[in-house]
């Protein structure tokens, strides 16, 4: 029988063969495809959380509640214009000069340490010496200035088309 | 002989079956070859299905297929509205996503339980109204367009079927009314309905991030002096506005009092209204500064040029009187430090009627603005134009422009002559275009405004506009309000507009406050000098700070600018 030579057997086994590496083939790209789409999926989670989190950094960090929180918790003021100096006038002085040729003042950057025993730690300073001492719920003043900041931006947020 | 030819046709013969049976087996060979490898192919395609492609995967679990509702707020794909931000970037309008709630009521197993945790979850709802919507005959109903995450968990908790989420995008203002009149506002549906919402609503929409030449710390420190001022002084309304007179980018515009951008149906009418675009305001003696250069325009005069100022000047039923009266014979420098109505109106004169109006229209005082907000109003402006026109708009009366337009013709002069008009957008390009602005007065005449600016703030009625260092100059204003067509001198409008540095302006600092009422600690003065001048010196003050800008040294050259006018200035006799 004609039909049933070597080379017959060999094109069926080519066939079956190709057809099997073709079924491998397009499950791999079928895979990759699913892997594809949920790295899109979460790389546009990802990117809508960043969003928010932008939003809400930029809430957070508006002018006016900033000054107010540096007001509350800060011992500075801003520079009034009389207090700006440049730097090229003279006004400041200029930076020692460091020698690292290894001359006459070369002082070794590696330096003996001599090591203490542990001393209790000094009493920490009270968080914003004021002339007229807060009340014993000082400390509590930070948590409450900030939780309705905290809320601040559930609120904008959930004030967003309240109106339609 | 016979046999051989009987075997041979036996072989002939077998030969012939065999063959014959050979061909057959091998066509059913073939055909069952064919049926296996069909099968094979249904096998693994079955395989394909049930197997392979049936696994679940993870955007299937749980969440919607936004594909399959109804698509009012379906979003494009890729394309939702693009973000503002100001000069440095800081964001000052973007787009969230969040969910909206929605109701299948075919779906509903049980209307009046659903309707009841809905209401506890979401207080402004109504029992009856959400009832009402859960026994629809429709397919959807909103129910909540816009739902937090936590309450979206609440939702789930009640694990009703017809209950179902969307995803929508909403508008998002950082910075809260901070910029309320300049970014406008939208509705929910992504369309802009005010400010620069409105004006690039469909550039926003195409994606298209913009960037604004506001600076929000200048626009903060702005806002919170206007307010501290309206405070110290009871007035129910204010404005201001930073300018770069080079080039007019606005670097902060505020309009008092102002709304909550993310819900502008809940605001008065009074707060929506932009002061700055869309009030027209008699702003008076600001006004002086145009009618004196353009005295200086028209006639080539020194600066010792007097002026009658001894006598009101009677015009038909008018008469033009000084608020800060000297009574006496004024030279130039004069009549700009004691702002003096009748040198004003005699210098407005002496230029002529067609002369003014034409340097006015000019400066842009008599048209609407060409910006980048659609909310301008047109001036008033007085129509026949009588000589008595020419007199009262010469100290700022008789006509009415918005306040952006007077800083912006502020800009014009001070920035050496050439005609600026106001940026909203940041553009690139704004450098090169400045050179080919047209020119409104000349460098000699603009230098001279300069050192007469600087006057009022080191001698005349802008003392408490002075900044160390920083060279102020500037002009006060105080108009009486027209009330049922008649000046009402209770009501004021007290301005001042401030420019600095003196000896090479960059930046025009203007506030403006509606109705201020005298103070104890002001001996009852509400005028520009007592309300608006500290309150734009203060804002200078942060502005060098947050900018950067160094004050001259306690000796240097520039803190003697304008100095030289001082020898046509009479010393004032003691009280």
């Amino acid at each position: 029988m004609k039909l049933l030579r070597p080379r017959t057997f060999i094109i069926f086994a080519l066939a079956g063969l190709s057809g099997a590496v073709l079924l491998h083939t397009s499950q791999n790209v079928q895979l990759a495809e699913e892997r594809l789409e949920s790295l899109e999926h979460s790389l546009a989670r990802e990117r809508e959380k960043t969003r928010m989190l932008r939003a809400e950094w930029e809430a957070l960090n508006r002018p006016e509640r900033l000054e107010r929180l540096a007001d509350e918790f800060l011992d500075l003021l801003p520079p009034a214009p009389g207090q700006m100096a440049l730097g090229d006038k003279g006004l400041l002085p200029e930076p020692a000069p460091v020698d690292d040729e290894g001359g006459e003042g070369y002082e070794p950057v590696l330096q003996s340490v001599t090591f203490e025993t542990a001393k209790p730690p000094a009493p920490k300073p009270a968080h914003k010496p004021l002339a007229t001492p807060r009340p014993p719920a000082a400390p509590a003043s930070e948590e409450k200035a900030t939780p309705p900041q905290e809320k601040a931006f559930g609120d904008l947020l959930n004030e967003l088309g309240r109106g339609g | 002989m016979l046999s051989a030819r009987i075997r041979r046709n036996v072989v002939k013969l077998e030969g012939e079956r065999s063959s014959a049976l050979d061909l057959a087996r091998g066509r059913l060979v073939i055909m069952s070859g064919f049926f296996i490898l069909v099968y094979m192919v249904f096998v693994v395609r079955a395989f394909d299905l049930a197997v392979i492609q049936g696994r679940p995967t993870a955007r299937d679990d749980g969440r919607i297929a936004a594909q399959n509702l109804p698509g009012e707020l379906a979003p494009r794909p890729g394309i939702r509205r693009a973000d503002i931000a100001d000069r440095n970037g800081v964001l000052l309008a973007t787009t969230l996503k969040t969910a909206a709630l929605f109701a299948d009521p075919y779906l509903i197993a049980d209307a009046q339980e659903a309707a009841k945790k809905l209401v506890q979850i979401f207080p402004d709802l109504k029992y009856g109204d959400v009832l009402q919507k859960l026994q629809s005959p429709r397919r959807f109903e909103w129910i909540e367009r816009n739902v937090s995450p936590d309450q979206q968990y609440q939702v789930l908790q009640i694990g009703e079927p017809g209950l179902d989420f969307k995803e929508a995008y909403r508008r998002f203002y950082p910075q809260g009314p901070l910029t309320a009149h300049i970014l406008g506002y939208g509705s929910v549906d992504a369309q802009g309905l005010a400010g620069i919402e409105r004006s690039f609503n469909n550039y926003l929409n195409e994606g298209h991030n913009l960037k604004l030449t506001v600076d929000i710390r200048l626009q903060h420190a702005l806002r919170r002096e206007i307010l501290a001022a309206m405070d110290e002084f009871e007035a129910p309304a204010a404005a201001g506005v930073v300018m770069d007179v080079t080039n007019g980018e606005i670097l902060a515009g505020v309009s008092l009092p102002d709304f909550n951008p993310h819900n502008p149906g809940a605001a008065a009418d009074n707060a929506i209204f932009n002061r700055l675009t869309l009030g027209v305001y008699e702003l008076g003696s600001v006004f002086k500064i145009f009618s004196t250069a353009a005295f200086f325009e028209a006639r080539d005069l020194p600066m010792s040029t007097t002026f009658d100022a001894s006598e009101p000047i009677k015009a038909g039923r008018f008469t033009i009187r000084d608020y800060h009266a000297e009574d006496r014979i004024l030279t130039i420098p004069e009549v700009f430090m004691y702002s003096s109505n009748i040198g004003s109106a005699l210098m407005g004169q002496a230029v002529g009627t067609q002369e003014l109006r034409k340097f006015y229209s000019d400066l842009g005082l008599l048209d609407p603005l060409d910006f980048e907000i659609r909310e301008v109003a047109r001036p008033l402006v007085p129509d026949p134009w009588r000589e008595i026109n020419t007199l009262t708009a010469s100290y700022g009366h008789g006509l009415s422009t918005t306040p952006l337009q007077l800083v912006t013709a502020v800009s014009s002069i001070v920035n050496g002559g050439y005609r600026v008009n106001p940026v909203l957008v940041m553009n690139e390009e704004t450098e090169e275009n400045r050179t080919e602005e047209p020119r409104v007065v000349s460098a000699q005449t603009a230098q001279k405004m300069r050192q007469l600016l600087r006057l009022v703030v080191t001698d005349g009625t802008a003392k408490k506009a002075e900044v160390k260092g920083l060279r102020v100059g500037g002009k006060t204003g105080t108009a009486e309000k027209i009330v049922n067509g008649k000046y009402d001198n209770k009501k004021k409008i007290s301005s001042f507009v401030g420019v600095f540095p003196m000896d090479a302006p960059r930046y025009a600092v203007f506030i403006m406050v509606d109705e201020p009422k005298g103070q104890k600690h002001t001996w009852n003065y509400a005028t520009g000098g007592w309300v608006a001048a500290p309150a734009v010196a203060r804002v200078m003050a942060s502005m060098a700070s947050i900018l950067g800008i160094p004050p001259a040294p306690e000796n240097a050259p520039e803190n003697h600018f304008g100095e030289s006018l001082k020898q046509f200035v009479s010393a004032k006799e003691a009280p």
